[in-house]
């Protein structure tokens, strides 16, 4: 599989179906000695618009904050909780 | 036969939901000042916006994705980011002159200020957001809309001679003002290509849910319904043509433009087109509205659909409020619809290469349209309107300074 092309940006559903939103991030866990392993996926405007401009990122998660939004956000789901990759990625929620 | 009945309604809306304020007010300053001779214009934005149509379709239905859902996906976000944002202040700013050319059309009917009429249209035009499904918003648009056929009546009755109509259907130059004719042409394709267009489509062949069986009658509709649809936009340049060239009058407002009707329609004249231009900024506007909440919610991957309740799909009701609120306090602040209009169309050409990249590579990637990709020549098509995009792109604010 390769990230960016078979799992960034693609719509998260939970296993009922509804849409979650998009993958916006993808979180790598560094280990000594061995390749990084994909950790998790995040979802949340904050995250993908850190990925569009750090600076915007910033500010978007100020206003989250400011609207007491902040909580749960960016929603961070374990790779181990991916069900299955097909036209949208399913989670176990 | 429910194919059938699919492909008829959808011809239909097309023809009724072509005209509004771009188109309107492009062909009818082509008309009065030059005559038929941007007839050609018309046709080959008629045809671009075909073609590229029934690709938006052919991807919404074998993908079941909408465009904008698509290229978020196939593309990422630091592709996406500067057109979405483009995109979205187009949509913002037609928005606010689709709604002042409603509200325009009350006050020739009514003779009370266009800016009283924004709120109570925009109150109208979210109350059908909230309660409509796509179908009803679509079909209901498009049939009102078939009174705009009044300016192919116009036209036909004033009897222009056929053959000075299709000798102005191959280009030729100007023997005055090159700068305005270029500028015009160009506007004449901003009017027609306009973005909302495609999104709304593909997202409309997403809730339709129409299947790859199907695909044939997106193919005919596409065609079929901008072909009947540029008729309607020919017959606004014709009409001015006859009527407004030879008194030299100049469409810098919409009353004049109003002007045309009166040889064929007499003392209904300014009634029936106050009642054209209304219904298709009317639908338009609820278009354009229903569309930037298509937009952000595809991008970011929320619930979205006119068929779903709205309590369920928050994020994207939220999304279409908020920009029709933005439009509304635009048009309150009453800039002149007309000139908002022309900026709009200006907008539009300088995004229209990256709207058309990207169905350069969708379409041709069977992950999204499976067997029924582009051939050569739609190919071909695509690569040559993506190089005449750019040069329009670099050319149309320039042209928009000098010849606007």
């Amino acid at each position: 599989m390769k990230l960016v092309r078979d799992l960034l940006d693609k719509s998260v559903v939970d296993r009922h179906g509804h849409e979650l939103g998009r993958v916006d991030s993808i979180v790598l866990e560094m280990r000594p000695g061995a390749p990084p392993r994909v950790a998790a996926i995040e979802l949340g405007p904050a995250v993908l618009a850190h990925r569009v401009w750090p600076p915007l990122g910033r500010w978007m998660k100020g206003l989250e904050v400011a609207l007491g939004m902040a909580e749960e956000r960016p929603l961070r789901v374990p790779f181990a909780a991916i069900v299955d990759i097909d036209r949208h990625v399913k989670v176990e929620r | 036969m429910s194919a059938i009945v699919d492909l008829i309604l959808g011809v239909v809306t097309s023809i009724g939901g072509f005209v509004e304020v771009g188109s309107i007010s492009t062909s009818a300053q082509a008309g009065s000042e030059f005559g038929y001779q941007l007839l050609w214009a018309v046709g080959l934005a008629g045809l671009m916006l075909a073609m590229l149509v029934e690709m938006s379709g052919r991807l919404a239905g074998v993908s079941k994705r909408s465009l904008a859902g698509a290229v978020r996906e196939r593309f990422g976000i630091h592709f996406q980011v500067l057109p979405l944002a483009a995109e979205l202040i187009v949509d913002v700013l037609l928005l606010a002159a689709e709604a002042g050319g409603a509200a325009i059309a009350i006050r020739l009917l009514t003779g009370i200020g266009f800016q009283w009429w924004i709120l109570p249209l925009g109150v109208v035009i979210w109350i059908v957001l909230w309660t409509c499904g796509f179908g009803l918003i679509e079909y209901g648009i498009g049939l009102l809309g078939l009174i705009t056929l009044s300016f192919v009546v116009s036209a036909w009755q004033l009897g222009p001679r056929s053959a000075d109509l299709a000798r102005s259907l191959i280009p030729t130059l100007p023997t005055h003002h090159a700068l305005r004719y270029a500028f015009l042409a160009v506007s004449i394709t901003g009017a027609t290509v306009s973005p909302y267009l495609l999104n709304f489509y593909s997202s409309g062949t997403v809730e339709e849910k129409l299947t790859e069986k199907e695909l044939w009658v997106n193919t005919v509709t596409a065609y079929l319904g901008t072909a009947f649809g540029t008729v309607v936009s020919m017959g606004v340049l014709v009409s001015s043509a006859i009527v407004l060239g030879p008194r030299h009058i100049q469409v810098d407002s919409y009353d004049q433009a109003a002007l045309m009707f009166v040889p064929v329609f007499g003392r209904w004249a300014v009634a029936l087109f106050a009642v054209s231009l209304g219904i298709g900024c009317f639908g338009a506007a609820v278009e354009l509205a229903l569309n930037s909440g298509y937009v952000l919610a595809q991008v970011f991957g929320w619930p979205w659909g006119a068929n779903r309740p709205r309590r369920s799909a928050t994020q994207f009701s939220a999304a279409f409020t908020v920009v029709l609120l933005i439009a509304l306090a635009i048009a309150v602040l009453g800039f002149d619809p007309l000139r908002m209009t022309m900026i709009c169309v200006g907008l539009t050409v300088v995004i229209m290469p990256a709207l058309v990249l990207p169905f350069l590579v969708l379409m041709n990637d069977e992950k999204y349209v499976k067997g029924h990709t582009n051939g050569p020549l739609r190919n071909g098509f695509l690569a040559l309107l993506t190089i005449v995009g750019a040069l329009m792109a670099l050319v149309v604010v320039p042209l928009e300074i000098l010849g606007g």
